[in-house]
């Protein structure tokens, strides 16, 4: 060790070391030059190489700056007592005065009050001289509040340093004590020139802090780094910072700061061991160390925040339950079965999550249970949750549809329910009970926008257009400038005014035309409505002004393509044959080859069609042609995806096949064109073949490096599918598919067959489960009573009579443990 | 997501109108202008908790477990600047030039 320490000692002297051989002119370059880099060791050695060739007073004056600035550096460092020693040789060496305020200064900082009282005793004369003393008196000041008192002796009893001292000693202990009123008027007498200014500036700044925190650090800002005061500064704001910052801070704290600070902030001893124990948990503790920390600081922390806390951790952390139990007694069934929810969630399958919200609201929905407010707020909320995590990935059905209306009857003034429960009977085409809450909601919200804009939407579903129109401008009445009432408007005129052309009323079609152009606000807009006039015009023989009106409508809905795919559902919407209207427009001819812009402007088109629309698929028909020839243009690769994206849509394979094969050969082995070209090729139950299943795997792969989830998704789904047959996961509820059927429910002979059938070989995994636990005769009475829809959980004893009982079973498969009634509506 | 409650400052048992009083204060001493991202955070713990019917949500569904800066709050809660003793100022002072040069 010794060896290795006498080593370095050696290299670092030898990097200050010059060469030997170096001129004095040299060696003067290279002082100066070290002294101005702040170099200052190096500059030490330069000039004292000199001086000891020739004596001049510059170089000794260049030898005294950078000794100081050596000084300087190791005090900065903290190395004090190095510090200290350099001054000394600085004085001796450059034969300059020692009692500096930078010296004493250090000395007081190394703890040697004695030696520093001395000097200043014995230099007090030249300090005063040399214009040191207002320095001197301002570290003499802190050493006086510090309580070293010797120091007043240093000065004369007018000394500003002894004259108010006394003034800010009692400041200090007003402060201390809550005499704010008597630490205002002890600093009043302490002069803008005192030694204790900055004294006085730091008592004000902490009284303010309790009132107006900003006026406060004001007031601290005004004290200069410098000052020998400003480590209180530091340590108030540290105080004041919040608690991870201040435990930040606290790391590089003296002692004396740390307890000051913390004082200051109000922690007490166990606050601060805790929050230095969850600051060595880190950022981002695991799961189970946060939960361990909740638990065993749950007296400070709140019972009721850490349970509530470690609930949430639950979510994720399963395993965390038993010290959960342990620490804070058992979790509630409700909770438990709220959890295991919110953890299906993650990544369970739809039926699952819905099921097991389900099975978290049972307890809770019972009328004597649920009568409590709260409580029906929260099965309110629980049932709205389960539909909304239902819809996101599957369709609405009759659970979802039973639990919305429970949630409603339960929290009757939720007005965005009432709108999503429209808005879902109507796509279902449950018109009636559209209606029906659209009564409730219109009774209770009668003059809310959103609710009369779907009362317009469920009015025109029913093809109410009259009633529709009304809706609308009372919509229009409340919000004038409402798009979607104007379009709906719109839409309603026109298909009124095709009802009336169906009609041969052609004069209230004309109107309804007329009314419609009222709502139009762009030219598409126009442009249908000039279509529909021109088969009016059509229907009246006007067959001059029904060619202008073509033209004129076809150029608004943008030519082209796009404008003969409007023009032929225009047709369809009026159930007019469209290749005869087609040839009665007389449009301008197609040309052989269509450009890149009219099989965009298309696909703009269809994406604003209705889909659902019958005609649309008809309309395409007429398009395919010149659509197929066109998958050669020169489309960029995000255009080619979204056109594939268009026949997946529409479900136009062959298209999306051409136009993922075009893709591919530009942009080969693109993970998303090897998923449209194979899955729009695939027939339907027949096994992918090798080559398609290993270019698969292989865009697999691709499209995860890159990041691209949802072809990484559609690829998994498309393997899996490609397997033998397999139970859909995704199956609402229950494996056979009765839940909407179960309206009319089989009997007789086509309920017997239908049991012949799940019964016969490998039908679906529950039935072979129920024939493995129950025997065939089991199986099939239990099968009769459920999809005869007369299953009573109660009369499982009864169906079975005679027969060996269920197994039991270490996990029971949720679908055939129904234990309540309501839960076998899922099936 | 910061536990709403002790971005506002209010109990697990506040009320629709103290929270809003608290939330007021908050926006207030934080002004979107002065400190955009927290404003925001104010802004959505204040939308999380608001009704009787938002913070029965909270309880029931969310999932974000304490962050550190949650629970360090939570230490502070309750913390009221206390007015340090003579001694300690002694204390630091006479360490003064040594601790502010660190």
């Amino acid at each position: 060790m010794a060896r290795k320490r006498k080593k370095n000692r050696k290299s670092r002297a030898g990097s200050a070391n010059l060469p030997v051989n170096l001129s004095l002119e040299e060696l003067e370059a290279q002082g100066g030059k070290h002294l101005r880099a702040g170099k200052y060791r190096e500059a030490v050695t330069a000039f004292k190489r000199m001086l000891q060739q020739e004596n001049r007073p510059e170089w000794l004056e260049s030898l005294a700056e950078a000794y100081a600035g050596r000084a300087q550096g190791l005090a900065d460092k903290g190395m004090f007592k190095e510090a200290a020693v350099i001054w000394r040789n600085r004085a001796e060496s450059c034969h300059r005065f020692l009692a500096e305020p930078a010296y004493i200064e250090l000395l007081l900082q190394t703890g040697q009050i004695e030696s520093a009282l001395q000097l200043i005793q014995q230099q007090r004369r030249q300090i005063e001289e040399r214009g040191y003393l207002p320095r001197l008196r301002i570290l003499c000041a802190v050493q006086v509040l510090a309580g070293e008192e010797a120091f007043l002796n240093l000065f004369a009893k007018d000394d500003p340093l002894r004259r108010d001292f006394p003034v800010a000693q009692a400041a200090l202990r007003a402060y201390c004590s809550g005499q704010d009123v008597e630490m205002e008027q002890q600093l009043k007498a302490i002069p803008f020139r005192s030694p204790f200014r900055d004294f006085r500036q730091i008592l004000n700044a902490l009284s303010l802090l309790e009132i107006d925190a900003s006026g406060a650090y004001g007031l601290l800002d005004r004290v200069d780094a410098g000052s020998p005061f400003h480590v209180l500064c530091t340590a108030i704001r540290a105080s004041q910072s919040p608690a991870p910052d201040f435990l930040r801070d606290y790391q590089n704290m003296g002692k004396a700061e740390r307890r000051f600070a913390t004082a200051l902030k109000g922690w007490s001893a166990e606050q601060l061991r805790l929050a230095q124990e969850l600051r060595q948990l880190g950022d981002r503790p695991s799961t189970d160390r946060l939960l361990r920390f909740l638990l065993r600081n749950k007296e400070i922390l709140g019972d009721e925040y850490v349970r509530e806390s470690a609930m949430r951790i639950l979510v994720f952390h399963p395993q965390g339950e038993a010290v959960f139990n342990k620490s804070l007694g058992q979790l509630s069934p409700f909770h438990r079965e709220r959890i295991a929810s919110l953890r299906l969630e993650e990544d369970g399958p739809p039926h699952e999550v819905f099921n097991s919200w389900y099975d978290a609201c049972v307890r809770l929905d019972q009328p004597e249970v649920c009568q409590d407010p709260e409580v029906a707020l929260t099965l309110a909320l629980i049932k709205r949750r389960m539909t909304r995590q239902w819809l996101r990935s599957q369709p609405a059905n009759r659970p979802v549809f039973a639990a919305l209306e429970r949630a409603l009857q339960l929290d009757p003034e939720d007005q965005p329910s009432y709108l999503e429960l429209i808005r879902l009977y109507r796509e279902e085409d449950k018109l009636k009970d559209a209606r029906r809450l659209l009564d409730q909601a219109l009774s209770r919200y009668p003059e809310d926008a959103e609710v009369l804009t779907e009362a317009v939407e469920t009015a025109i579903a029913s093809s109410a257009f009259k009633k529709a129109a009304r809706y609308a401008r009372r919509t229009l009445e409340l919000d004038p400038i409402n798009p979607k009432v104007r379009d709906i408007l719109l839409h309603s005129h026109l298909a009124h005014a095709r009802k009336q052309v169906q009609q041969k009323k052609l004069m209230l079609a004309r109107k309804e035309l007329e009314e419609a152009a009222n709502w139009a606000r762009t030219e598409q807009a126009l442009g249908r409505i000039d279509l529909a006039q021109a088969i009016l015009e059509l229907s009246d023989g006007n067959r001059e002004e029904a060619h202008r009106c073509f033209l004129s409508g076809f150029e608004r809905t943008g030519g082209g393509l796009a404008g003969r795919f409007q023009l032929l559902m225009e047709a369809g919407r009026m159930q007019r044959h469209m290749a005869t209207v087609l040839k009665q427009a007389q449009l301008p001819k197609l040309p052989r080859q269509v450009t890149r812009d009219q099989v965009l402007a298309l696909i703009h088109a269809l994406s604003e069609a209705d889909e659902n629309e019958g005609m649309l698929i008809e309309a395409l028909e007429f398009l395919e042609t010149p659509l197929k020839s066109a998958a050669k243009l020169d489309f960029s690769q995000p255009e080619m995806e979204r056109l594939c994206e268009t026949w997946l849509r529409l479900e136009q394979q062959d298209l999306r096949t051409r136009y993922a094969r075009a893709a591919l050969k530009r942009w080969p082995d693109t993970p998303v064109f090897v998923f449209h070209q194979i899955d729009a090729s695939q027939e339907m139950f027949i096994d992918l073949s090798t080559r398609d299943r290993r270019q698969l795997e292989s865009a697999y792969q691709s499209a995860r490096a890159d990041g691209d989830m949802r072809t990484v998704h559609r690829i998994g789904e498309l393997l899996d599918a490609g397997l033998p047959f397999m139970e859909p996961d995704d199956a609402p509820f229950d494996s056979f598919g009765f839940e909407e059927s179960s309206e009319s429910l089989p009997e007789g002979e086509e309920l017997e067959h239908i049991i012949d059938m799940l019964m016969k070989g490998s039908g679906p995994p529950e039935v072979e489960e129920m024939k493995r636990e129950l025997g065939p005769e089991g199986a099939r009475r239990l099968l009769r009573e459920i999809l005869g829809g007369n299953f009573d959980p109660g009369r499982l004893d009864d169906i079975l009579g005679g027969l060996a009982q269920p197994k039991a079973r270490k996990q029971p498969r949720k679908k055939l443990t129904i234990d309540d009634p309501d839960q076998f509506e899922l099936f | 997501m910061q536990d709403p409650y002790l971005t506002l400052g209010v109990t697990r048992d506040a009320t629709d109108e103290s929270i809003h009083q608290a939330y007021l204060t908050a926006v207030r001493d934080c002004p979107a202008e002065r400190d955009p991202q927290a404003f925001q955070s104010i802004r959505s713990a204040y939308e999380s908790i608001r009704t009787k019917k938002s913070r029965l949500d909270y309880a029931l569904f969310n999932t974000d477990p304490p962050t550190s800066a949650d629970l360090l709050q939570r230490l502070s809660k309750g913390s009221q600047s206390q007015r340090p003793r003579v001694e300690l100022f002694r204390e630091l002072l006479r360490a003064a030039p040594r601790a502010d040069k660190k």
